[in-house]
């Protein structure tokens, strides 16, 4: 007898209620259906995927064997095809998972970056600039650029205009980093007072 | 018996037994319950058997409750494991399961009292 009609005698046992049938169809299928499944379904890195899809779709057809209809092809064929059906869904989700992780991740690092910056700005804001003003004024300059920071004017242009840098790309990257700078000096006090 | 033991088979026979424990349709999950129910005891010792067969056994449907003792005696004869033991198992998943899904304020618990009390009279 060959594989495939032993395996045929075996569904109709199964079909007929004959629960012996169960554990010598998946003594059969099993390791066949896993490969087919496997060489089919690329992309699917993680193999207990595959395998799991496959325990599924043996588990949905023992429990009602009447889902494979012998006429339209092998049972080994038709769990493969359900099998891999199912490992199509898992790799949608897992797929759709990585995304939705991917952008929450790149939105958490938008909100870390944009929280720290409103902290930076208050901590501009509260700052004491009677007290503290002087320690920001070091350079020929600085003391511009804090007026502007004070009033919220601290553009690229509005600095470098102010402090006699050309508006090409070298001059506002300069004025940037002049700002910055003060901004880290502001930090610094800042933390070093507790504000 | 005759068991087909490729290695691949039975690696694969093995995980899928584990699947079938979280499966109430399958004898597998009726031997967690009596493993969950019973700590320290072997279900080997208990059926009398290998690795081999045990996890053939937790891959196959239960045998719904009216054909219970038939169909469990028949699976123990092809698989090598005590067919009585495994009956005992199956009776035992089958009313913990109904006690488990049982939502009547110890109705049932009350009812299977009563029943032990009436029998113990006659």
């Amino acid at each position: 007898m060959s594989n495939q009609d032993e395996l045929l005698s075996l569904h109709g046992r199964l079909l007929a209620g004959d629960l012996r049938a169960s554990p010598k169809i998946v003594e059969r299928t099993l390791a066949p259906l896993v490969a087919i499944v496997t060489r089919d379904i690329a992309g699917l890195s993680d193999c207990q995927d595959i395998e799991q899809a496959c325990f599924d779709a043996l588990f949905d057809y023992l429990v009602d064997p009447g889902r494979y209809n012998s006429k339209r092809g092998s049972l080994v064929t038709y769990l493969a095809a359900v099998a891999k059906g199912k490992a199509m869904t898992v790799r949608r989700g897992n797929q759709r998972r990585t995304q939705l992780e991917t952008n929450y991740s790149v939105e958490e690092h938008a909100e870390r970056e944009r929280a720290e910056e409103e902290g930076e700005e208050k901590a501009l804001d509260r700052l004491d600039w009677d007290r503290f003003g002087g320690e920001l004024v070091k350079d020929p300059g600085d003391a511009e650029i804090v007026a502007l920071i004070k009033v919220g004017a601290h553009t690229e242009v509005a600095v470098a205009k102010a402090i006699g840098l050309k508006i090409d790309s070298a001059g506002l990257a300069a004025a940037a980093r002049r700002v910055e700078r003060i901004r880290g000096r502001a930090r610094r006090i800042a933390g070093r007072n507790d504000i | 018996m005759g068991h087909n033991h490729d290695a691949e088979t039975e690696r694969l026979g093995q995980k899928m037994a584990q699947a079938a424990r979280q499966r109430p349709e399958f004898v597998g999950n009726a031997l967690a319950l009596w493993e969950n129910a019973n700590p320290g005891r072997s279900l080997l010792v208990e059926l009398r058997c290998d690795d081999f067969a045990l996890w053939r056994l937790a891959v196959t449907p239960r045998p719904v409750t009216s054909s219970l003792a038939e169909a469990a005696m028949g699976l123990g004869a092809e698989l090598g494991v005590n067919p009585l033991a495994l009956v005992n198992i199956l009776r035992f998943a089958d009313s913990a399961g109904a006690f488990a899904s049982a939502n009547d304020d110890g109705e049932m618990l009350m009812a299977a009292l009563d029943n032990e009390g009436d029998e113990e009279r006659d």
